[in-house]
């Protein structure tokens, strides 16, 4: 009897664990704002916002995780063609796809959403993309042809076609009613509904202030068990056994062995966002088990990560950031005007000392301003003025590009290079330019040590370094907010030092040093003008296919590198913490981490 | 009653009889507000003295209220509505008044000039800010497209001159508009302020209540026993909580009675996993209806204590006091239990009872030792040592005689401290992440939302100046030595 009863009990369990509910829940810093599409991606793209719903809708292309353009809801990947005045895009749509209702995805949504933005002038800087096309036409209900007045390939791939669709059976009746408002657009952004998406989960609750909830909403998901192959040659399939749609990338072919399959889900049937209203309590939850992921795009501090480091349970993932620290010379004033003379800087700063003697190994130092992790627009060959040389090789060669330029001291630097611990025999004092003008005190403005000690340390040894050799730089350390004004608004600086976060396509690259963004109106704060960068920037925008736009970008990032607008010094790596035995996630090796992808909502898995 | 108090009286009932038919009937509506209600208002007015004084404020009256109801550009100060406030204090000026209710009719009146300063002082500071919210945040794209960026300019409103935008928002602030918040664009600020507001005022007026009960209550025992072990205890270690840096007490807290000892919730109002699948309320209907109980409950409370001064025997005051407060509290309970909410209501309550601890633990003292330092006064008061003199207990002479005078310049704190509680604490709100008014008003500063910033500050500022009126008539009220 007892033995029965056992069995019977263990049985109970069994079945218990085997249809218990899959929760997963994650931590977030903020409420979101907003639940509904227009203004998601309009004023309301926040992060939050963007971390809780943006995988809920589809676009037209995506990203697949090595930056490959891939088809999204497109079924395949189009070219640009020019037809008389424009040039147009023709995109098939894939058939396969529904929204979360049982309605299927045509060519009426795509139309939908981009005339919807363009008419009632859907405001944000996140809908730019759909403001590109001059006309958006139906071929049939899975073709649709996009007209452009001009040849801006990036736009055309990296925005208009990579913008978000609304589903148009739930918004039609909305925008028609917008349209009878004084304010249209104001009007369609307050209406709070949950529309439906293409996921198999969707937010089912919103209790403000306190929890975001997503859970299973389709039984019969269009794209469940849907792969994503990543083939060791760079080569990429799209494949779903369940509706046979099939797509393979074509440059390059898939060869070779396959490194990573991401499957589709969901494989959670609940998952929920816990908001906490600081970090230290946030990571309470993850230590004591409440929340299994942190998705935020700063990462954990260093004091998170010492706390997290070794607890049970607990994984930490470093990946690379996309982003960059840097100094920038005020490309208008003497001496920074003179290309050597930033040269000469450049060779003094030892970056690979900085990251991994000073900031001990808490910083990657970088040469170009793509992170070695972006790959495909990463130019490896790019090498910094003076890499390799040891500090007294670098003084001298600071040295000789100045004197090359026409610098002289009145007491000339004096430099052993034999001598490794310190090469400064004789520190250089009154340096005078080419015209024979004594240089005055150069300003460097960094970031004070409370806000970045990573910047502010790294400004320190800048200075140290050029005042060994006469150079008269004097490190200003001050409120970020000073810098960004005198930077920006003023220009009115020697040189700083700031940070960008940057996108995964370079397309900061003109609006950091093509001519025509000189700040204040752009952030060319340098002022940098060179004829022949403006005309890469140009050919990258126009260019005919990605493989010419990413060898235009590899030239530029050499031009960079010899003209050294900014001095690029160094990335910070992400550290992330999760919990292991909670959740698997299909990949944890991702440039800008797993927050990049919001904690993959419909690939995560529980830890049976 | 002499014949003119008579005759005062039967005409102002056939004002308010022809007034409530005029208002009953829609056809006699305009008439009433066009002609009738000032030609009723003069009447009144004359009925009193006649003195040019009067005369004054009865110009400025009509001149008031007619800018407002037949909106006259050059009438209209701020608003219509400020109009109409600003009439119906100039109209009391039209009548003499005596002690409080004179003082009271003068308190209004600073009260709104101090509002008008107050929002106009608050308007300045945030316009001295530098920036503005679509430089600090628009998409860099969005500068390409110069049309885009106007009319987001414009939208926003940043572009208007100082003196425009400071006009807009009186006249928005009197009207009762606060505003869109830029962050939570295109939100109505008052949305958002309706809803971080009673879970703020559920936590700060739990917390307020529990450190002055316990400061009023420690404050007089250890007063009554000055200088012994249990005084010199309770004032070091009240002060040294006053004075303790708040973030850290409060992750001591967390750590200690959440991480640790497991007894509480880490943080937030709510556990997601007991709310799943609520989809007929929400937590802040909860969060009201909360609320509402515990106002409920107060009012049960001082209803027993009003019927307590009228019993004759120890036992019928506290029979009364307890007796009404149990059934109430029965009442209350079954109405939670028949709702089916009582168990959210709980996880809810669950959740308060770490914040409300320590914020009384940090903020027991300022009562304690106003409470204590006014009995060591009061104690030495001649009516005291003839309380003592009668024979009456220990206990009745503290409590009935000594606390009760003792208690007049803590109810001021306590007054003002429930305004506070509007306001919240960015602090506490911050580390047991309760989204209230203190969250709001902290991330809104610092995103430059201006409206929304604007908007929180000002609306705690209006209940701290109504908390202060109240404080002062409750003070005319409590102690029969103040007179005005």
């Amino acid at each position: 009897m007892k033995r029965t009863l056992l069995v019977l009990m263990v049985v109970f369990a069994v079945l218990s664990l085997g249809f218990a509910e899959k929760v997963v829940n994650y931590g977030i810093f903020e409420d979101i704002t907003t639940t509904n599409l227009w203004n998601i991606i309009g004023p309301g793209s926040t992060t939050w916002n963007f971390t809780v719903q943006l995988w809920k809708w589809g676009s037209l292309l995506g990203m697949n995780k090595d930056g490959m353009v891939v088809p999204s809801l497109a079924a395949d990947v189009p070219g640009l063609v020019k037809e008389g005045d424009y040039w147009t895009v023709t995109v098939p749509l894939r058939k396969d796809v529904k929204w979360s209702d049982g309605v299927p995805f045509t060519a009426d949504d795509v139309l939908f959403t981009y005339n919807t933005v363009q008419e009632l002038q859907i405001p944000g800087g996140n809908w730019s993309g759909a403001y590109e096309p001059e006309k958006v036409e139906k071929i049939d209900d899975y073709t649709v042809k996009f007209y452009f007045k001009e040849k801006k390939t990036m736009t055309i791939f990296f925005d208009t076609l990579m913008t978000a669709i609304a589903p148009k059976h739930f918004w039609e009746p909305y925008v028609e009613k917008a349209k009878t408002m004084p304010d249209p657009a104001q009007w369609l952004l307050q209406q709070n509904t949950v529309e439906p998406g293409i996921t198999a989960l969707d937010i089912t609750k919103w209790e403000k202030g306190a929890f975001v909830e997503a859970s299973r909403v389709v039984d019969d998901y269009w794209a469940e068990g849907e792969k994503g192959l990543f083939y060791e040659n760079g080569g990429y399939v799209i494949d779903n056994p369940k509706t046979g749609f099939h797509w393979e990338s074509s440059n390059p072919k898939p060869e070779g062995k396959v490194t990573l399959v991401v499957e589709t889900g969901p494989f959670v049937d609940r998952l929920t966002w816990r908001i906490y209203g600081n970090r230290p309590a946030a990571i309470q939850a993850l230590l004591s088990g409440d929340i299994a992921y942190i998705p935020n795009p700063l990462g954990l501090t260093a004091g998170e990560l010492q706390q997290v480091q070794g607890q049970p349970g607990i994984e930490i993932v470093t990946n690379p950031a996309l982003g960059f620290r840097y100094i920038a010379f005020n490309m208008r004033k003497y001496p920074m005007n003179i290309k050597e003379f930033r040269q000469a800087i450049a060779a003094l700063i030892d970056r690979d000392y900085i990251c991994n003697r000073v900031l001990q190994g808490k910083a990657i130092p970088l040469a170009t301003p793509v992170p070695p992790a972006n790959s495909y627009w990463y130019n490896p060959d790019v090498k910094t003025i003076g890499e390799g040389l040891n500090r007294g090789e670098r003084y001298l060669l600071a040295i000789d590009l100045l004197k090359k330029a026409g610098f002289r001291w009145l007491i000339p630097p004096k430099i052993d290079p034999s001598n490794t611990r310190n090469p400064v025999v004789r520190k250089g004092k009154g340096l005078r330019g080419p015209d024979g003008k004594l240089v005055e005190k150069i300003e460097l403005m960094a970031p004070s040590g409370e806000y970045d000690p990573m910047r502010a340390t790294a400004a320190i040894y800048i200075e140290q370094w050029a005042n060994d050799i006469g150079i008269p730089v004097e490190v200003k350390l001050t409120d970020f907010n000073e810098i960004v004004t005198r930077a920006f608004d003023e220009v009115d600086f020697d040189i700083y030092m700031l940070g960008w976060g940057i996108g995964r396509v370079p397309t900061y690259f003109k609006s950091f040093w093509y001519s025509k963004e000189a700040a204040p109106q752009g952030f060319n704060t340098p002022g940098y003008n060179n004829p022949e960068f403006d005309a890469l920037i140009d050919e990258f925008e126009r260019a005919d296919n990605f493989e010419q736009a990413r060898e235009v970008i590899m030239e530029a990032q050499e031009l960079l590198a010899e003209d050294l607008p900014y001095v690029v010094l160094f990335t910070t790596p992400l550290y992330e913490a999760y919990r292991a035995d909670q959740v698997v996630f299909p990949f944890t090796d991702a440039l800008d981490g797993i927050q990049n992808y919001y904690g993959f909502p419909e690939s995560v898995k529980t830890v049976k | 009653m002499s014949v003119r108090k008579r005759a005062l009286l039967l005409t102002i009932i056939a004002l308010i009889t022809v007034s409530v038919v005029m208002l009953l009937v829609p056809a006699l509506r305009q008439s009433f507000i066009y002609a009738w209600l000032p030609f009723a208002a003069v009447v009144v007015s004359l009925l009193f003295e006649r003195k040019p004084a009067r005369f004054l404020a009865l110009v400025v009256t009509l001149v008031a209220y007619y800018g407002a109801v037949l909106e006259v550009k050059w009438l209209v100060i701020f608003s219509p509505r400020f109009n109409l406030l600003i009439a119906a204090i100039a109209y009391t000026f039209a009548f003499p008044m005596h002690g409080l209710t004179k003082y009271i009719r003068g308190r209004v009146l600073q009260i709104i000039i101090l509002l008008v300063i107050y929002v106009t002082i608050v308007f300045f500071i945030f316009l001295a800010m530098p920036g503005d919210y679509t430089t600090k945040f628009l998409d860099p794209r969005i500068m390409k497209n110069p049309e885009m960026y106007e009319r987001l300019k414009q939208l926003f409103g940043v572009e208007d001159p100082w003196y425009v935008k400071y006009f807009k928002h009186m006249k928005n602030f009197f009207n009762f508009e606060l505003g869109i918040s830029f962050m939570e664009y295109p939100r109505p600020v008052w949305d958002i302020l309706a809803e971080r507001l009673p879970r703020t005022v559920f936590l700060f007026l739990c917390a307020t209540l529990s450190s002055f009960m316990l400061g009023f209550n420690v404050g007089k025992q250890i007063a009554w026993k000055r200088g012994g072990f249990a005084d010199k205890t309770a004032t070091v270690v009240g002060i040294v909580f006053w004075t303790i840096f708040t973030p850290l007490f409060m992750l001591i807290m967390i750590w200690l009675f959440s991480v640790t000892l497991d007894l509480f919730p880490l943080t937030g109002f709510i556990d997601p996993n007991k709310w799943h699948g609520v989809t007929d309320f929400t937590a802040q209907e909860v969060f009201i209806r909360l609320l509402w109980s515990g106002v409920i409950l107060v009012l049960a409370w001082a209803g027993g204590i009003a019927l307590a001064s009228r019993a004759k025997t120890l036992k019928m005051k506290k029979a009364s006091v307890y007796g009404i407060l149990a059934i109430t509290g029965a009442a209350v309970l079954i109405y939670w239990w028949q709702s089916g909410r009582g168990y959210y209501a709980l996880d809810i309550v669950y959740h308060v009872v770490l914040p409300v601890i320590s914020l009384t633990i940090l903020g027991f003292a300022g009562s304690m030792l106003v409470m204590r330092d006014t009995m060591l006064e009061v104690v030495r008061e001649d009516y005291i040592t003839t309380a003592k003199a009668k024979g009456l207990p220990d206990r009745v002479v503290r409590d009935k005689h000594a606390a009760r005078t003792a208690l007049l310049p803590l109810i001021t704190s306590f007054v003002l401290g429930l305004a506070r509680t509007v306001s919240g604490g960015v602090i506490t709100e911050s580390m047991f992440s309760w989204k209230g008014m203190g969250w709001t008003l902290l991330y809104a500063t610092i995103q430059q939302d201006t409206p929304l910033a604007l908007g929180a500050l000002t609306f705690t500022g209006v209940f701290v100046l109504i908390a202060h009126l109240i404080a002062d008539v409750l003070y005319a009220f409590l102690d029969p030595r103040i007179r005005y």
